[in-house]
């Protein structure tokens, strides 16, 4: 369970491990809120427990476009202190039922991929590290309709090893696909971070 | 050291598509070398002047401003939330600009042995020694990731202007040199004293200590961008 708790009023948000998905208006915090549960953003008067083990991905995430994703995997992989990174990867696409054409992706450079390959890429490295919070922001926007199945194949899998997901996506329509999720709307009140959860 | 590493290989890949940069490094330094070549003999101290102006372009443009630019880029989110420390992102992108600085200072000292037919195998150390130098250059430069209300392309801008200027007035006779770092780094090397060498020690380790909060309180949050 990830805890924030607000020394100001001490009122405290639960979030429990499964998906929960994030909806709210253009501009209400969701990503903001991303960036607070993730640590990566200090908020006065407000402290977070239970997120030492994550990774999110947000939607800012182009990064080095002149490699080739086998030097991207090698990257992510390395800071990850994962060695054999083919292997490694391979294994998670093995255990997904190698929904993902890692060969044909391999040697590509990553400026080159199309927007929703991009994204996918990036999508299976975030959730082939073990960690027991995924948070992800928008994974599914700019993605065709086979690249989002992969992706809630993914999603879905690591709900059933019992981990957590924090979802933020416009797409409501497409929640029932996942196991055991739970919506959470967000509404921003113009003072600092405090939003109100409904 | 995981980390580090990954930065090194990520940022070495990146450094070698980008041609353009490393032939600007070594080229300026080699059509000055041309120009003066009449003058210039290998047991002179010219070289100096030049290897220390690779160092500290290195350092300035591959640490600190590299690491403004990467931040108000908004793509180091997804980085840092992989565990990954700042320390480690400085560290990394430190060794990279070494390598990058001893790439350009050995490829230079070959062609000013080139040019001036001359053979010095001792030179190529002595050019290498600069690097360490140069380190606290790295580490002064980082506090540029400290400034708020600025815009990246200011920054950028505002060095690329001192750094030219500084260029331009090295070696010239100018009260102003007293203030030059890179002057007064190369006359370090040069004069190779005790003093100077101490002074610059001290020196050396205030200005990381000065500089360790820049490090270890880097933020991945852009200030430009979501």
């Amino acid at each position: 369970m990830i805890m924030l708790v607000d020394n100001s009023n001490g009122k405290n948000w639960c979030i429990d491990k499964g998906c929960t998905i994030i909806e709210g208006e253009n501009g209400a915090g969701k990503s903001t809120l991303l960036d607070i549960v993730s640590g990566l953003v200090k908020e006065q008067n407000l402290e977070i427990e239970g997120n030492k083990s994550l990774v999110y991905m947000n939607q800012s995430m182009f990064f080095f476009d002149r490699l080739k994703v086998k030097d991207f995997v090698k990257f992510f992989y390395q800071l990850d202190g994962i060695k054999r990174h083919r292997e490694y990867i391979e294994n998670f696409n093995d255990k997904l039922g190698n929904i993902l054409d890692i060969q044909g992706l391999w040697d590509k450079q990553v400026g080159y991929l199309s927007g929703g390959e991009k994204k996918l890429v990036y999508f299976y490295i975030i959730m082939s590290l073990e960690r027991e919070w995924y948070l992800l922001d928008e994974p599914f926007a700019g993605v065709d309709k086979n690249r989002k199945e992969i992706m809630k194949k993914v999603i879905n899998v690591k709900l059933k090893e019992d981990k957590g997901i924090i979802l933020v996506t416009h797409e409501d329509d497409n929640a029932d696909c996942f196991i055991n999720y739970k919506v959470c709307k967000i509404q921003n009140i113009p003072i600092s971070w405090k939003y109100k959860l409904v | 050291m995981n980390q580090i590493l990954a930065f090194f290989n990520v940022n070495i890949k990146l450094l070698l598509k980008d041609k353009i940069s490393f032939v600007w490094s070594v080229l300026l330094p080699t059509v000055m070398l041309l120009l003066n070549k009449d003058n210039v003999d290998l047991s002179s101290n010219y070289l100096v002047f030049w290897w220390v102006y690779i160092v500290f372009t290195s350092f300035i443009f591959g640490v600190g401003i590299e690491a403004l630019q990467l931040r108000e880029s908004g793509s180091l989110r997804i980085v840092f939330s992989v565990n990954c420390k700042p320390m480690n992102f400085f560290l990394g992108n430190l060794l990279t600009q070494i390598a990058y600085s001893v790439l350009c200072i050995t490829i230079f000292n070959i062609i000013a042995m080139i040019l001036l037919q001359q053979l010095d195998i001792v030179l190529i150390f002595r050019g290498l020694i600069t690097i360490l130098y140069g380190i606290p250059v790295a580490f002064l430069g980082y506090n540029v990731t400290l400034l708020k209300n600025v815009h990246v392309k200011s920054i950028t801008a505002i060095v690329n202007i001192a750094v030219f200027f500084l260029f331009i007035i090295t070696g010239m006779s100018t009260s102003l040199n007293q203030y030059n770092p890179i002057n007064l780094i190369s006359m370090v090397i040069i004069k190779n004293t005790w003093n100077y060498n101490l002074y610059y020690l001290i020196g050396s380790f205030f200005i990381i200590l000065i500089s360790m909060p820049s490090i270890l309180t880097y933020s991945c949050i852009s200030n430009e961008r979501r």
